[in-house]
């Protein structure tokens, strides 16, 4: 198989992924020797508009820009991977509902804003709810070593299965005493996406929630999980919506 | 009016541009676009805890993220008057070092050098200076490694709490960082030499105004009690909006700072200028051979000085960590955090410059109000300055030279554009008019 083409992108973010992708030092190299990189502004110089096997995206849709680029990523490339959590469910930028867009941009801007929106800018939203997706790494970051997977199976022409879990279980393995049940603390665990081995609860801090919701959340199972540790799940979703707000909120979503 | 357009400046975190106004044979502005859409922190930040401040701003930026989260810490206990241990302080300073070693070696070896050899990325660069490469990406690795021992992950860290850190680091992995800060500060001498052969193109000189903290201690500050200017003036940290006079630039929707009406700059280079004499070392060494005596009129030299704070950075946390390996380091936290009705300011020295946060919280500690203010929003108006100048001097039949000249300037500066939060796109603007 010839190499792959890739690209990275990013749309609006903090860049933290692609960072990570550049804190992958010891494998740099050899990334650029098995794929060919076609597109990466952050590191190299050079624009490319052809097809790409895989476009990693990262960021969410804030700006007219990042729409036009991610539908023109999109058209060029055969795999679109949500490449960290803003992608894949809004992140911290898109706490919808939480606050009112307009208010906001008179908080940062003062009172005129109407030039603001006259140069594009937009409500942020994931990437998913413009252009089919094909696969999603979250993490805000991304965890290294799943993105250094990814593009193992990629090379081979496939794409890894990751076996999402509740975060909870990455905490167990780790013997870790439960900020819930010991401490009292809002941890959210229980709903959040395995794979960064619990980083937070191992040093003794709640999960925030970076990496995400699970797929699948049987609500009322989890509601009565909580319940028996003392803790109602209303505060924890709150928490959630931090880094995955339009995952929760599903109404009054389309990007204006 | 014609112009000159780069549409998107590669190599630079975040999405920007710049666009060269010219009149008939005359440059009449040049303008640092900013294509990237607005994330409002300052907004969702209201109503938020304050044991979530640091962990949301950390990600107003990935490459900045320890020193956002820093700051915001900063903030928090300043407004609630939170003691923080001495061994919390001591690491926290390893972990300012090793952001700054991540991100100089990122911003020196792989984003500003392809330029001084033409070309495109560090990946290409192996062929013409293989011992700067495999430096600066061996030198990046510390500086996450830094970063995650100390902040519990390279990028956004989550060992952070207000009083100190959630938990110490191990003397073992202590020891692994030591081991290796050793073996670069042994390698500095051969890569300064290769660093030196590096010619610093003349592509413009001026006169600029410098900012950065500064503080009694006699160390070379990253954190300090004031703000410092070259002009001489101090001022006392509750201050910053005296320097920090943001302005909403109309028709382009970039915030930029403003000092008495006029730009400035801040970053590795201003901290020299500002407080370079309290370099010692290593670093003093460096700084002589690499730097002219007064390195102030290019902004290219802020690369020099990257490296040069590099090297301090090396020296200072071997240093810290053969202190910690000294001493017992198990409190790393003061007790409970009781929150008040205030307002406090955090200030802290980051890779490209000083970077301010300010909060205002209700009695049970939420946020009511927030400010953030970033070291690029700092120096826009300083860069599209500089740009100005060079593009003056620089062939404009030759557009090719002039996109390398100039994106050399801008790239120096090591401008973070994501890190710039109110900043939204200022393309398609007519005159300025703000
Ligand atoms: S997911 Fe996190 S790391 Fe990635 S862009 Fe968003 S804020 Fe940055
Ligand atoms: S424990 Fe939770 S908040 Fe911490 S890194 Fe993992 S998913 Fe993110
Ligand atoms: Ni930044």
């Amino acid at each position: 198989m010839s190499k792959p083409k890739v690209g990275f992108f990013g749309l609006t973010s903090c860049a933290g992924d692609q960072l990570m992708v550049l804190n992958c030092e010891d494998e740099l190299l050899k990334i650029a020797g098995e794929f060919e990189i076609c597109e990466f502004t952050m590191a190299i110089s050079g624009h490319y508009d052809g097809n790409l096997d895989v476009a990693f995206v990262e960021g969410i849709v804030a700006h007219e820009k990042d729409l036009k680029t991610l539908e023109d990523v999109r058209k060029r490339s055969k795999i679109l991977v949500a490449f960290g959590t803003c992608a894949a469910y809004g992140g911290l930028p898109s706490m919808e509902g939480k606050f009112d867009f307009n208010a906001s941009l008179k908080k940062v801007y003062g009172e005129e804003t109407d030039f603001l929106k006259k140069l594009g800018t937009r409500r942020a939203s994931p990437i998913d709810r413009f252009v089919k997706v094909d696969f999603v790494l979250p993490g805000c970051p991304v965890e290294r070593d799943e993105f250094l997977i990814t593009l193992a199976s990629l090379r081979k022409g496939t794409l890894p299965e990751f076996f999402r879990r509740p975060l909870c279980c990455e905490c167990k393995e780790k013997e870790n005493v439960c900020l819930i049940t010991e401490e009292g603390e809002v941890c959210c665990g229980p709903l959040t996406n395995s794979g960064c081995g619990a980083r937070c609860p191992s040093l003794g801090s709640p999960c925030a929630g970076c990496r995400g919701p699970l797929e699948e959340i049987h609500f009322d199972a989890k509601a009565k999980v909580y319940e028996t540790m003392g803790m109602p799940l209303e505060k924890v979703v709150e928490k959630m919506k931090n880094f995955s707000a339009p995952a929760w909120v599903v109404s009054g979503m389309e990007g204006k | 009016m014609g112009k000159m357009t780069i549409g998107h400046l590669a190599r630079v975190e975040g999405h920007g541009g710049i666009t060269v106004h010219i009149d008939g044979e005359k440059v009449t502005r040049v303008d640092m676009d900013v294509y990237e859409g607005s994330r409002l922190y300052e907004a969702l930040l209201v109503g938020k805890r304050y044991s979530e401040v640091a962990s949301i701003t950390s990600r107003v930026c990935g490459i900045c993220s320890a020193g956002h989260a820093l700051c915001a810490t900063f903030a928090v206990e300043d407004a609630f008057g939170v003691p923080v241990p001495p061994t919390a302080k001591i690491l926290r300073d390893l972990l300012i070092h090793g952001e700054n070693i991540e991100s100089h070696a990122l911003h020196f070896f792989f984003l500003a050098l392809p330029d001084f050899f033409g070309k495109k990325s560090v990946l290409h660069l192996q062929g013409d200076a293989p011992e700067l490469v495999s430096a600066g990406v061996s030198l990046k690795k510390l500086g996450n490694r830094i970063q995650e021992i100390v902040g519990g992950r390279p990028v956004h860290p989550v060992n952070l709490c207000p009083g100190g850190l959630v938990s110490p680091p191990s003397p073992g992995e202590l020891r692994e960082l030591l081991s290796q800060m050793e073996n670069h500060l042994d390698n500095v001498d051969l890569i300064t030499s290769e660093v030196e052969k590096v010619k610093v193109p003349e592509l413009l000189s001026r006169e600029a105004t410098f900012v950065a903290l500064t503080s009694d201690e006699p160390d070379y500050p990253f954190t300090g009690e004031k703000i410092k200017t070259s002009a001489g003036e101090e001022y006392p940290l509750g201050e910053f909006r005296r320097i920090c006079h943001e302005r909403v630039v109309r028709h382009s929707t970039a915030k930029q700072s403003l000092y008495s009406g006029k730009p400035f700059m801040v970053g590795a280079l201003a901290r020299i200028v500002i407080n370079g004499e309290k370099l010692g070392g290593k670093a003093r060494e460096v700084r002589e051979r690499l730097l002219p005596p007064d390195p102030s009129r290019t902004p290219l030299h802020n690369n020099n000085a990257q490296f040069v704070e590099l090297v301090h950075s090396l020296e200072e946390s071997a240093r810290l960590i053969r202190v910690l390996l000294d001493s017992d380091t198990s409190e790393v936290r003061s007790g409970d955090v009781i929150p008040r009705e205030g307002s406090g300011i955090g200030a802290l020295e980051v890779p490209r410059g000083t970077l301010y946060h300010y909060y205002e919280f209700d009695g049970e500690g939420k946020v009511r109000d927030a400010e953030i203010i970033t070291p690029t929003a700092q120096n826009l108006a300083n860069i599209e300055s500089d740009l100005t100048i060079c593009a003056e001097n620089a062939p404009l039949e030759n557009r090719l030279e002039v996109v390398r000249r100039l994106e050399m300037v801008a790239r120096a500066y090591d401008p973070c554009i994501s890190c710039s939060v109110h900043i939204i796109r200022k393309e398609e603007r007519g005159e300025r008019s703000g």
